[in-house]
């Protein structure tokens, strides 16, 4: 398992989207530290009020056109001198952005090999499947892990550069909200590295994963609509889940995070495995 | 005794309606260069996928170094293969695709890499990314693929596809010392009848799942020679003719225009008059022996 694990690792740095990636990552982290604001996508803008400049009330006193004028280094000024604002919290809030590097790391590390074909060649003469897929499994959930983790710390120490430590939390703080959002982060994973072996080719392995979150807050927004249901059911959405999990989570909200993440951690990986064991390797 | 490198009994992989392999049987020595012969969708690569676990079988068992089961698993370090069409990525270098597979089989000389790449002449193109590469380039690949690591046994799915003539020259020179030098066993799967012929000592041919036959060089040499080629638009009438006054027993009805004569004390001017006295219209009546493809056809037809 450990030379499937270096030999991936060997391909994937050889691969120019490896970096170009990471190269994002550390573009947004900049962005956001400059302009004191997180970027998200999806149904973490609703929410509180509180949680970030856009949606507080520094600019109760101005008009549309005085807002629409400012210039960045002017909406930096306000956010900065905005009481009680954390910004590294606000971008851990946001922390459902890293489903889409995610995406590409399951694709990077599973799909890759089933669409060049280059499988066989490791199952017919190296490996048994099992360990092929423990191996991949780990391997996504290690890299994945890397960039969470460099993600929060990375941003913890360019807040602290760029904005002298006026919007940041302590680093205790940054550290507890990553560890809380560990189950929804290796939930997600999991999941994708389910479909990844289910599916096994990287087109159609995109055309599912890239919107799914999306389609997935869109079923619930409606069933929540036309069977009337709970509202409370939305906590348990994943990108919900990691905003609620970084902003003081109550024990038992945590503990029901935990077992609904490992209930779907054990069946995308249960399926996964499933479908692969039997499959024929084309 | 020799060594049983790789043994099937009644193997058999169905899909759905179909009968990919039907009750196969083989039986494969260490040192063997051993040529499984069979047209296109006979199930060569079937087999071969069932025996190194990209598919499952449906039935029946095989060893390999005479384990099973689990057993085997463990064997497959041992095994070097080629099945299908090479399969590599093509960002990365030859160079770089040996590398991925040599860290995944725990080979820390790199020294084996080159060696391989050398054995199959592309030595001088292994900083070449793999999706610039020629199909002849791209199977060359493979086939180094298949010899990283030293195996016992190497798997070969149709190696020549793709190679020129030199090339498949070359490569059948290059099998033939690493059998004879090394020891190594193959198993190397061909439509192209003449060219299995000249690599292999053992055949399995094989026709829409099912063994026709399990035979060796010597024996194919022998039912390949000798014989009396009748051409006439009257088989079946031709055929009573020389069984029942000329005596003949042992012949056969290749198809619709020809029978075959392979009885040793016949001669053709003997059948040639007795036929034109049953009247029975010959277009040519000639010794001959008959080619490989030959050999294949009457047996498809035989197992027809």
């Amino acid at each position: 398992m450990i030379n499937m694990i270096k030999s991936d690792v060997y391909r994937i740095t050889k691969n120019v989207a490896f970096y170009s990636a990471a190269a994002i990552m550390l573009f947004m982290i900049g962005i956001s530290a400059y302009v004191v604001e997180p970027g998200s996508v999806g149904m973490v803008n609703v929410g509180d009020v509180n949680t970030t400049p856009a949606s507080s009330n520094i600019y109760e006193n101005m008009s549309y056109e005085e807002i629409r004028d400012l210039s960045v280094k002017q909406m930096r000024e306000l956010a900065l001198n905005m009481e009680g604002y954390e910004l590294d919290r606000a971008v851990l809030s946001a922390n459902a952005n890293l489903y889409y590097v995610f995406i590409f790391i399951a694709a990077l590390v599973i799909t890759v090999d089933f669409s060049a074909g280059s499988v066989k060649n490791t199952l017919s003469s190296a490996i048994s499947r099992r360990k092929y897929f423990l191996s991949k499994t780990a391997l996504v959930f290690l890299v994945c892990l890397l960039l969470f983790f460099s993600n929060t710390y990375i941003f913890y120490f360019a807040n602290l550069i760029v904005n002298r430590g006026k919007v940041s939390s302590d680093l205790w703080t940054v550290t507890k909200i990553s560890l809380l959002q560990l189950p929804p982060m290796l939930a997600i994973m999991g999941i994708l590295v389910g479909i990844a072996f289910i599916v096994k080719k990287t087109s159609v392995y995109n055309v599912i994963a890239i919107p799914l979150l999306m389609v997935f807050q869109l079923l619930l927004s409606l069933a929540c609509t036309i069977f009337r249901l709970d509202s409370k059911i939305v906590q348990y959405e994943l990108q919900v889940m990691i905003r609620s999990l970084a902003n003081d989570p109550s024990s038992g909200y945590l503990l029901r995070c935990c077992l609904y993440c490992g209930v779907l951690l054990a069946v995308f990986l249960g399926l996964g495995y499933a479908s692969f064991r039997k499959s024929e390797i084309r | 005794m020799r060594e049983i490198v790789l043994q099937t009994t009644k193997l058999c992989k169905n899909y759905r309606n179909f009968a990919a392999l039907d009750h196969v049987d083989m039986t494969v020595y260490r040192g063997d260069i051993y040529g499984l012969i069979g047209r296109n969708g006979a199930g060569k690569t079937t087999a071969m996928k069932v025996i190194t676990g990209l598919a499952d079988k449906s039935g029946g068992e095989f060893e390999i170094f005479q384990k099973k089961g689990a057993e085997a698993e463990g064997e497959k370090r041992r095994i070097g293969c080629l099945i299908e069409n090479p399969a590599f990525f093509g960002g990365l270098t030859a160079f770089q695709n040996l590398k991925y597979y040599a860290l995944q089989k725990g080979i820390a000389d790199r020294g084996q890499i080159d060696g391989a790449l050398a054995l199959v002449g592309l030595a001088e193109v292994k900083n070449k990314k793999f999706r610039k590469f020629s199909l002849g380039m791209k199977q060359r690949l493979g086939i180094a693929f298949a010899l990283l690591d030293n195996p016992d046994l190497i798997i070969l799915d149709e190696p020549i596809n793709g190679l020129d003539p030199i090339g498949i020259r070359e490569l059948r020179e290059t099998f033939r010392r690493l059998n004879s030098e090394q020891g190594i066993t193959f198993i190397i799967s061909s439509h192209i009848l003449s060219e299995l012929y000249m690599t292999a000592n053992r055949f399995l041919i094989i026709e829409k799942g099912r063994v026709l036959q399990e035979i060796t060089k010597e024996e194919l040499d022998l039912a390949c020679m000798r014989c009396i080629a009748i051409k006439t638009g009257d088989t079946k009438g031709a055929a009573a003719v020389i069984e029942k006054e000329g005596g003949v027993t042992d012949y056969k009805v290749i198809d619709n225009s020809e029978i075959r004569i392979y009885q040793k004390d016949i001669k053709p001017e003997e059948l040639n008059r007795l036929l034109v006295k049953h009247d029975i219209n010959i277009s040519s009546i000639a010794e001959t022996g008959i080619s490989l493809e030959d050999y294949f056809k009457m047996l498809v037809e035989e197992g027809k």
